[in-house]
């Protein structure tokens, strides 16, 4: 009896193991696609608003999901209570913060902040044909990832199957 | 008001300190590449030393490096150069409370010959606004004729308080004092330096009664507000050419009340540069100047004839 629930504990484990990193790679592709939503409205509150990127934050705080929602009105409220502190480190913090709560890679915020946390260009449209190239390169990111959607999410559920048999196997 | 040091980045602030205490006296702060940081105190030139002190010795100043305005002028712009680029194009920006900062450098042209941008700014003038709640009451009991008020030019020199003037006086006007009850003002501040507004709201006391047009160019603003607010008065700042001067004689056909400001050291001057027009539209002249122990007010009538 012992020996038939410490096999389906361990079975259980690793099978759910398998579906935790398929989760979290689906994960990765929406918290992608808020990131290109969240330089979409910067783009337009730019170029419509002709908004600094602190009133880009507000505006576009609001018609996002959380964690990003957080961390934009974050960013506007610090830089409007004149702390005096950069706004690439204000940026780099609040990257620090949403890393942990999103299931993307580090180079996936710092690509989308990129942006903001720069020099700022003199011109609006060579700041939104920045804010375009970040986009670009995420929505590349995506259709890589929804590509080998299908395969990865199968590998994972397969791979935490196969760890459990052989788990049970070499513990048997 | 604004603390001055919080108009500078973080790093630069400690200078900035104790000259806090004489903000109320600042009028005006020159910061040149490699040159010493000059400040105007009531009218007088000194300079910063590095403890933050003033001083009128060159040798005890402290000169900026190159890094100094650009960091300066980033801060300013809350990291968004490109958001100010219609001002960088017209050599001053307005921040917060309503401080102008001019600014210089190297001009960029188009094929228009037109000014495109100005780059490697290393130049600049920061002219402190002063809210004077007050600096109205003395023109008030002449501004209204048969519980009408009158249309008001106020003419001076730049640096010696019209828009102070004009700032309070809107105020008045809107919220009522003691001639008549309040009225509801359209304001066009086409420079934000009226107002001050940050994010849309002003941060000066303009009135309860003030609906305030931030950024607008005075003509367009008149016209849009005329249309849209129906507003008893209108008050623009730097009257400045003859479609703005129709602008409010329009306005004024329709019963609306103007209120402007004009650059000018005397009103036969500025009469002099609208061929004669000024007189016939505006009925009563505020002519704010210096005296050793602060400003003073001239007010006259269309003759000239001083109220006080």
């Amino acid at each position: 009896m012992l020996r038939l629930m410490g096999t389906v504990c361990i079975f259980g484990g690793t099978l759910g193991l398998g579906v935790v990193w398929q989760k979290q790679y689906v994960r990765r592709i929406e918290h992608l696609r808020s990131l290109v939503l969240m330089l979409q409205c910067f783009q337009g509150e730019i170029q419509y608003g002709r908004g600094t990127i602190p009133e880009c934050c507000l505006a576009v705080a609001d018609r996002m999901p959380e964690p990003l929602r957080q961390t934009l009105k974050e960013t506007a409220n610090r830089v409007n209570q004149e702390g005096g502190e950069k706004l690439e480190t204000i940026f780099a913090e609040g990257i620090e913060k949403l890393l942990p709560q999103m299931s993307v890679k580090r180079e996936d915020l710092e690509e989308a902040f990129l942006f903001a946390a720069g020099k700022s260009f003199a011109d609006r449209e060579q700041q939104i044909a920045m804010i375009y190239t970040a986009k670009q390169r995420l929505q590349e990111t995506i259709a890589v990832l929804e590509r080998e959607r299908e395969k990865r999410c199968n590998l994972s559920v397969a791979l935490g199957t196969l760890g459990g048999m052989l788990l049970l196997v070499v513990l048997a | 008001m604004q603390k001055i040091s919080l108009m500078f980045p973080g790093p630069q602030r400690l200078l900035w300190k104790k000259l806090e205490s004489r903000q109320s006296e600042l009028s005006e702060i020159r910061l040149r590449v490699n040159q010493p940081i000059r400040v105007v105190l009531e009218g007088k030139e000194y300079y910063l030393s590095d403890d933050g002190s003033v001083t009128l010795s060159e040798n005890h100043a402290m000169c900026i490096g190159q890094d100094y305005i650009p960091q300066f002028l980033d801060y300013v712009c809350q990291y968004s150069l490109y958001a100010f680029e219609e001002e960088v194009r017209r050599g001053f920006l307005t921040i917060r409370g309503g401080n102008r900062i001019g600014i210089a450098g190297q001009v960029v042209l188009n094929e228009q010959a037109q000014i495109k941008t100005i780059k490697h700014i290393f130049y600049v003038n920061i002219r402190i606004s002063h809210e004077v709640l007050g600096a109205a009451d003395r023109i008030l009991p002449y501004a209204y004729e048969n519980h009408q008020l009158k249309n008001i030019l106020i003419v001076s020199p730049p640096g010696w308080g019209k828009t102070t003037v004009l700032r309070d006086l809107v105020r008045q006007v809107s919220d009522g004092n003691p001639y008549e009850r309040g009225k509801n003002v359209a304001l066009i501040d086409e420079r934000s330096e009226i107002a001050g507004s940050f994010l849309g709201i002003a941060e000066n006391h303009i009135g309860s009664r003030t609906d305030c047009l931030d950024g607008c160019p005075k003509t367009l603003g008149m016209m849009l507000m005329l249309r849209s607010m129906a507003p008893q008065v209108l008050a623009i700042d730097e009257l400045g050419g003859f479609e703005e001067l129709d602008t409010l004689r329009q306005a004024n056909a329709c019963g609306c009340k103007v209120i402007a400001t004009a650059h000018g050291s005397s009103v036969d001057e500025v009469e002099r540069r609208f061929g004669g027009e000024v007189r016939k539209l505006f009925e009563l002249f505020v002519l704010p100047g210096r005296r050793e122990n602060g400003f003073s007010l001239r007010i006259t009538d269309r003759e000239g004839v001083c109220f006080d």
